[in-house]
């Protein structure tokens, strides 16, 4: 018995693979939730499968995932609509737009958090990567590093900001 | 001034906006495009450490080349320490004079139930999905794969025909698999325990690579379970990892294996693999895995009875 990987299928799932990190980092841009980033991504993948036999130039993938991505955040967002912490339509719109034009900056930026995160002393590393981890919760968080769960928000808040100052320095110097 | 712009885009992504924040935030979103460029760094800063943190495990076990058989001493990973500690010391008060007068205690009959995990050699050539199609339950998803009969010249499937050839990811340092199962008929209400096995190759590697297997459980049915994998890691009762070190140049399959209890009310099991520093594309080095096995081990009520 011989087993064949059908040549569109290989060629997309190569693609998806490339770009879907960039791709998810645009759908938190639209999406207020981590939770909800794998659902849209989800739905974006499926309809960019679908659709993927009309795309005539593969060098354009990313940006065409992107601009299936605006349609499903927005689309998603709708499902949302009655949720306390969804930002208006009109500002997650103009920020979806702007961020479609930047792909290569999102690329650019997504490359330099590791070595960002490297730079923070060990101990913030460590705060803010088990704050991230899997079944983590800042309640708990706060309680085992003897913490108050506020002052917790405000030093990840911090620890952030610095890396994100440390993105744009490095931005700034290429 | 940046630092008030990064305490509420942060409050947002953290879940915590008060109505007044979420009005200030919305002002300044619609009046700079700074603060506009700003929050879409942080978002895919966000991002990054969701998945970053995935890679952070502190807590990884180096599993033996060969690991032994579950026997009743294996250290079973409990969920419920607290629970066992005040358990084992009220059994061990109230039964210290029977133990006393025993020389040799009985060793429980263990009971084994197979978990029918949907295609656990990779046998059926549609499997597993990738996240081309919407998580769905008792099949494998995940990251780009593919089912292969042969890998290379040197690598051949442990068991059956086929195998499955793990993809890396772009920028990316693992790749993953799971498959969510419906085990509410399986496990008894107390809980029981549970072994996970799966065998793992890394053909051509230059370095010592890992794979590591994750078990998670949940009280929920898998109905309730949703698609988002950061949604599931709320609701889990239990969670326990396994790490199988591949040696560089290794051509044999290892088997890695974990135990874990099952909490009481058990409905859903989620089975995850993950191999992590997968060799970019162009290597020929390749991850493969194959015979996947799960099994609930149960103790009949009536064996801890004299």
């Amino acid at each position: 018995m011989t087993y064949a990987v059908p040549d569109q299928h290989e060629q997309f799932m190569r693609l998806l693979a490339k770009h879907e990190p960039v791709v998810r980092a645009y759908v938190r841009t639209g999406v207020y939730s981590a939770q909800d980033v794998a659902e849209v991504m989800q739905d974006i993948s499926v309809v960019a499968w679908r659709k993927f036999d009309q795309l005539e130039d593969h060098s354009g993938f990313g940006k065409w995932m992107t601009m299936i991505a605006r349609y499903e955040i927005m689309k998603f967002r709708q499902t949302k609509a009655r949720d306390r912490f969804v930002l208006d339509d009109e500002i997650i719109d103009k920020i979806l737009q702007e961020g479609g034009e930047e792909t290569s900056i999102r690329e650019a930026w997504i490359e330099a958090i590791e070595g960002c995160l490297a730079k923070l002393p060990p101990r913030h590393r460590t705060l803010l990567l088990e704050a991230y981890e899997p079944g983590s919760s800042i309640k708990n968080l706060a309680a085992r590093t003897k913490k108050n769960p506020n002052s917790l928000y405000q030093t990840l808040h911090r620890l952030r900001g610095r890396i994100a100052n440390c993105i744009e320095s490095e931005m700034a110097h290429e | 001034m940046m630092n008030d712009v990064d305490n509420l885009i942060g409050s947002y992504f953290d879940g915590t906006l008060s109505p007044e924040q979420k009005g200030a935030i919305e002002e300044l979103l619609t009046q700079s495009p700074e603060a506009r460029q700003r929050f879409r760094l942080l978002a895919t800063i966000e991002d990054g450490l969701v998945e970053r943190a995935l890679k952070f495990t502190p807590a990884e076990i180096q599993t033996p080349p060969s690991p032994p058989a579950l026997k009743e001493t294996d250290r079973v990973l409990s969920c419920r320490p607290l629970a066992a500690a005040i358990t084992g010391l009220v059994i061990g008060a109230l039964s210290a004079t029977v133990l006393w007068a025993q020389a040799t205690p009985k060793v429980p009959r263990l009971e084994r139930i197979n978990i029918p995990l949907s295609d656990p050699g990779f046998e059926e050539t549609n499997t597993p999905i990738p996240t081309v199609t919407p998580r769905v339950f008792n099949r494998w998803n995940g990251d780009p794969s593919h089912t292969v009969s042969s890998g290379d010249s040197i690598v051949k499937p442990k068991e059956g025909e086929f195998m499955l050839k793990m993809l890396p990811v772009e920028d990316r340092k693992y790749s993953r698999i799971e498959q969510i199962v419906d085990v509410g008929h399986l496990v008894p209400a107390k809980g029981g325990r549970i072994t996970f096995s799966a065998s793992v190759i890394c053909a051509g590697a230059a370095r010592q690579s890992k794979t590591i297997l994750v078990l998670r459980s949940f009280n929920m049915d898998f109905r309730e379970i949703s698609g988002s994998r950061e949604k599931l890691q709320e609701q889990v009762t239990c969670e326990t990892r396994r790490t199988v070190f591949s040696s560089p140049g290794s051509t044999e399959w290892l088997t890695g294996e974990l135990t874990m209890d099952l909490p009481e009310n058990t409905k859903t099991l989620v089975f995850e693999i993950a191999a992590v520093d997968l060799p970019k594309a162009s290597s020929e080095s390749s991850r493969y895995i194959d015979d996947i096995k799960a099994e609930i081990v149960v103790t009949p009520p009536n064996e801890f009875q004299q």
